[in-house]
C-alpha cells in the first residue's frame, strides 16, 4: 500500500488544491487533505495532468542504440509526464516482425518506466511494396494494433486499401504519413564542391 | 424441371432436393459392375471449356457418358476460339450440330448466360469467372447430406478466398435455399464487404477462425492462390496459414461429427494441412466421386425428358 | 403401372366404370399366385421378387408374405425401378427417378420373378428386363402381374396371371392397392359411354 499526498498542485490548470493518491488511484481531491500514512509532495506552482500518450516517438532500438534504446527513451518519456509510447517502426531491422515488434515491448516492460507499445511496419522494410505479416504482429505479445510506415508514405493506393481491408481482422489502425512522394520530390540542383585550394 | 441450369441461386428447394434424391439413385451405378444407364442414349453433350479444368470436364464427361449419351469435347485451346471466334459464333456451330445440352466453364462471369440465349438446348454453367459454379454446390451439398444426414439447420464455413471463389457464390445461394446456415470467414481483403446482402441474407461474415469453428457442422476450406498474395491480399503464404489455414490443432476443435470439406485441387499446406485433407473428417475424396452422380442427375432432369 | 401404348386415346367423356376385383378378390387372387409360384418353383428355392414401382413393389411383398405363411419359405424382394430404361423418356417432362433395392443376397444365379400390376403393351417389362440386365445376371427371369389386360405390343407373356381382362384401347385398368392407394380393387373405366 503506497499513498502520495500532493499538496497545493493546480489540476490541468485549476486553483491549487490537494490531491490524495492510493495505489495508483487518485482517492480524493480537495484542499486541507491529511493522510498521516502518505508520502507527502510539495505541489505548489506545479500543474497535474494525467499521463500523456506520444502516439510518434522513435526509440531507435533495435538498431541505433547509440542514438537512442527503449530504457533511455522511456526515461525522457516519463520525466516530461508520458506514460505510454507507441514506438515506430523504423528500426534496424525494421519492425515488420512479430519478433521485433516482441523485442521492442519486452524492453519497454524491463525498463518498467512506460507503457511501450511498438507500431508495427505496413509493408516489408517500410518499401511500400509488400504487406508485412500484420496479423502475426497483432496476434504476438506486443499486440500491435497501429500500423504504420513513419515517415515512408505507403504511396500505392492498391497496397493501401488492402492494409486498410487487412486490419479491420482484428480492429487495427493504419497511421499514414499523407505525402504522395511523386508529387513531392523535389527536382535537385547539384553542385559538387571542389576540395580546398582547387584553382 | 428447368431447361438450364447456371446459377445456384435458381434452384427452389424443391428442385433442388429432386436433384439430390436422383443423385442419390444415380450413385448406385458406380458400385455397379455395369456402369451405364440408357436414359440419354442419342443425346449429344457438348463440353465447352475456356479454361482448363481437367477434372470438372472429365466429372462431366464421365456423367455424360454413363447415361449413355454421345460426348463432345470443345476445347478453345487449339481452336477456332485461339483464331478469335466469338462466344456466339461457336455456340451456332455447336448449335448447328446438334447439341442437346452445352456444359461451358468460361473465365467471364456471366457467358453461360449469355449462351443459353443463344442455344436451343440446355445449359449447364461449369464455372464462370469469380461468378458461380453450381454444380459444385449441389455436390457439395449432397456429400453434406449423405454424411450428417440432413441439410436444414446445418452451420456451414466457408473459409478463403470467398472474393474470387464461384464455389463459395455457389453455395451460399444453395446451401441457404437448402435451410443451412452459411458463415464466410477470410481475412477481409477476400471478403466482399456486401455479400451478404447481395447473395442471401442471413449469411455471416467473420475474420476470426478460431471463434467460428467450435459452432459449426461443416467447414469448406476454398482453394487460395499463392498468386493473391502478389497482389497484397494477404503478406505471405505462412501468415495465411497461421491466421486461416486448416490445421490438426483447429480440426479438434471442431465439434466431433464436423466434416471437413474441399473443392480441390488442394494447397496442402496452405489452407489445409495434410493431416487434416487425409482424416477421417475429410469428405475431398467422397466429393468427387459424388460429382459424377450428382452431375448425372443433373444432366438426367435437363435432358431426359421432353422439358422443350 | 401399367405402360401405356402409343397413341393412348383420350378420356371419354362420360366414363363408365365397373369394378373387376373386389378387395376381397385381390387378396385371393394374391393367394392363389402365391399358389402358383409355389407350385411351379417347387417350393421357392433361389427365387427373388422384384417389384416394379410403383404398384408392384407392394404386391411382391404380399406375394412372399403369403409364400412364408403357406411354407415357411422366405422369399427376398426387391425393387427394380426402370425409369432410366423406358423408351417413352422423351414423350413426357423428365420422370422423377426411385430407388432401385436389390435383396442382399444379390439376383446373380436366382430365379428373379418380376412383379407388376398391369401386364398391357409390355413396354415396362421390356425396360425391367434391360434393367435388370445391368444389375446382375439372374439364372432366370419369370413375371407375375395381377392383371393381364391384353393388347401386347412386344414379344413378352407373363407366367403368373391373377386375372385375364379382355379390354378395348379405349378402356383403362386400374389397380389401387391398400398400401398405396387405401384400398384393394381394380377398375375398369370408360368404352362404354365413349
Amino acid at each position: 500500500m503506497t499513498a502520495y499526498l500532493i499538496t497545493s498542485v493546480s489540476v490541468v490548470g485549476a486553483a491549487p488544491t490537494d490531491l490524495l493518491i492510493r495505489d495508483g488511484v487518485v482517492a480524493e481531491v480537495g484542499p486541507g487533505l491529511s493522510a498521516p500514512d502518505a508520502t507527502v509532495v510539495d505541489g505548489a506552482g506545479l500543474v497535474a495532468l494525467p499521463g500523456l500518450v506520444d502516439l510518434h516517438t522513435h526509440l531507435r532500438e533495435p538498431g541505433r542504440e547509440d542514438a537512442e534504446t527503449v530504457e533511455s527513451g522511456s526515461r525522457a518519456a516519463a520525466l516530461g509526464g508520458y506514460t505510454a509510447v507507441c514506438a515506430m517502426a523504423n528500426t534496424s531491422p525494421v519492425a515488420d516482425t512479430a519478433g521485433v515488434v516482441e523485442q521492442v515491448w519486452r524492453l519497454g516492460r524491463e525498463a518498467g518506466l512506460v507503457d511501450v507499445q511498438p507500431i508495427g511496419a505496413v509493408t516489408v522494410g517500410l518499401a511500400g511494396e509488400r504487406l508485412a505479416e500484420l496479423g502475426a504482429m497483432a496476434d504476438s505479445a506486443a499486440r500491435v494494433r497501429i500500423f504504420s510506415d513513419d515517415g515512408h508514405c505507403v504511396a500505392d493506393p492498391k497496397l493501401m486499401r488492402r492494409a486498410l481491408e487487412y486490419v479491420k481482422a482484428f480492429d487495427g489502425i493504419i497511421a499514414q504519413h499523407a505525402e504522395e512522394p511523386r508529387l513531392t520530390e523535389a527536382p535537385r540542383c547539384t553542385r559538387v564542391r571542389s576540395p580546398p585550394g582547387s584553382a | 424441371m428447368i431447361k438450364h441450369l447456371l446459377s445456384g441461386g435458381d434452384l427452389d428447394a424443391d428442385t433442388a432436393t429432386e436433384i439430390l434424391d436422383t443423385a442419390a439413385e444415380m450413385a448406385t451405378v458406380a458400385g455397379r459392375e455395369i456402369k451405364k444407364l440408357p436414359a440419354l442414349r442419342g443425346r449429344t453433350v457438348v463440353n465447352l471449356f475456356y479454361e482448363d479444368s481437367t477434372r470438372t470436364r472429365i466429372s462431366f464427361e464421365a456423367a455424360a457418358k454413363r447415361l449413355s449419351a454421345d460426348v463432345i469435347n470443345f476445347s478453345a485451346k487449339g481452336s477456332s476460339v485461339t483464331k478469335g471466334e466469338s462466344l456466339k459464333d461457336t455456340a451456332l456451330t455447336l448449335q448447328a450440330m446438334g447439341a442437346d445440352a452445352v456444359v461451358v466453364r468460361h473465365p467471364a462471369s456471366g457467358a453461360p448466360h449469355r449462351l443459353a440465349n443463344w442455344v436451343d438446348g440446355s445449359v449447364v454453367n461449369a464455372g464462370d469467372g469469380t461468378h458461380e459454379h453450381p454444380t459444385q454446390a449441389l455436390l457439395d451439398a449432397y456429400t453434406m447430406r449423405s454424411r450428417l444426414g440432413r441439410l436444414a439447420g446445418l452451420s456451414v464455413a466457408v473459409v478463403g478466398d470467398v472474393l474470387h471463389s464461384r464455389v463459395a457464390r455457389s453455395n451460399v445461394l444453395l446451401l441457404t435455399t437448402l435451410g443451412a446456415k452459411v458463415t464466410l470467414v477470410g481475412p477481409p481483403t477476400l471478403i466482399p464487404v456486401d455479400i451478404a446482402g447481395a447473395l442471401a441474407p442471413g449469411t455471416d461474415v467473420s475474420y476470426d477462425l478460431d471463434s467460428v469453428l467450435p459452432n459449426v457442422d461443416v467447414v469448406m476450406m476454398l482453394r487460395v492462390q499463392r498468386e493473391r498474395m502478389n497482389d497484397s491480399y494477404f503478406p505471405s503464404a505462412r501468415e495465411y496459414a497461421r491466421r486461416y489455414g486448416l490445421d490438426g490443432p483447429r480440426m479438434r476443435r471442431l465439434p466431433e461429427h464436423a466434416i471437413v470439406m474441399h473443392p480441390g485441387p488442394m494447397n496442402r499446406g496452405m489452407e489445409i494441412t495434410p493431416e487434416v485433407a487425409d482424416s477421417r473428417r475429410s469428405t475431398i475424396v467422397e466429393q468427387v466421386t459424388n460429382g459424377v452422380s450428382v452431375r448425372m442427375a443433373v444432366l438426367y432432369l435437363l435432358l431426359g425428358g421432353n422439358n422443350r | 403401372m401399367a405402360y401405356p401404348p402409343a397413341a393412348r386415346p383420350s378420356p371419354p367423356r362420360q366414363p363408365s366404370v365397373k369394378v373387376i376385383l373386389a378387395s376381397a378378390d385381390v387378396q385371393r387372387v394374391v393367394d392363389r399366385i402365391a399358389h402358383q409360384i409355389l407350385e411351379k418353383t417347387q417350393g421357392a428355392a433361389d427365387t427373388v421378387l422384384l417389384g416394379i414401382p410403383t404398384r408392384g413393389t407392394p404386391l411382391a411383398r404380399r406375394l412372399a408374405e403369403r409364400i412364408s405363411t403357406f411354407e415357411d419359405v422366405v422369399v427376398p424382394v426387391g425393387v427394380l425401378d426402370i425409369t432410366l430404361y423406358r423408351d417413352d423418356l422423351r414423350r413426357h417432362a423428365t420422370r422423377a427417378v426411385g430407388p432401385t433395392e436389390l435383396p442382399s443376397g444379390g439376383i446373380d444365379g436366382k430365379r428373379v420373378i418380376l412383379v407388376d400390376d398391369v401386364l398391357f403393351s409390355g413396354r415396362t417389362v421390356r425396360a425391367a428386363l434391360d434393367a435388370l440386365n445391368d444389375v446382375g445376371r439372374p439364372a432366370s427371369v419369370q413375371l407375375a402381374v395381377l392383371v393381364d389386360r391384353g393388347h401386347r405390343e412386344l414379344p413378352i407373356r407373363a407366367d403368373y396371371v391373377g386375372k385375364n381382362i379382355p379390354t378395348s384401347l379405349a378402356e383403362s385398368v386400374k389397380v389401387t392397392l391398400a398400401e398405396v392407394d387405401g384400398v384393394d380393387e381394380v377398375k375398369l373405366y370408360g368404352g362404354a359411354t365413349s
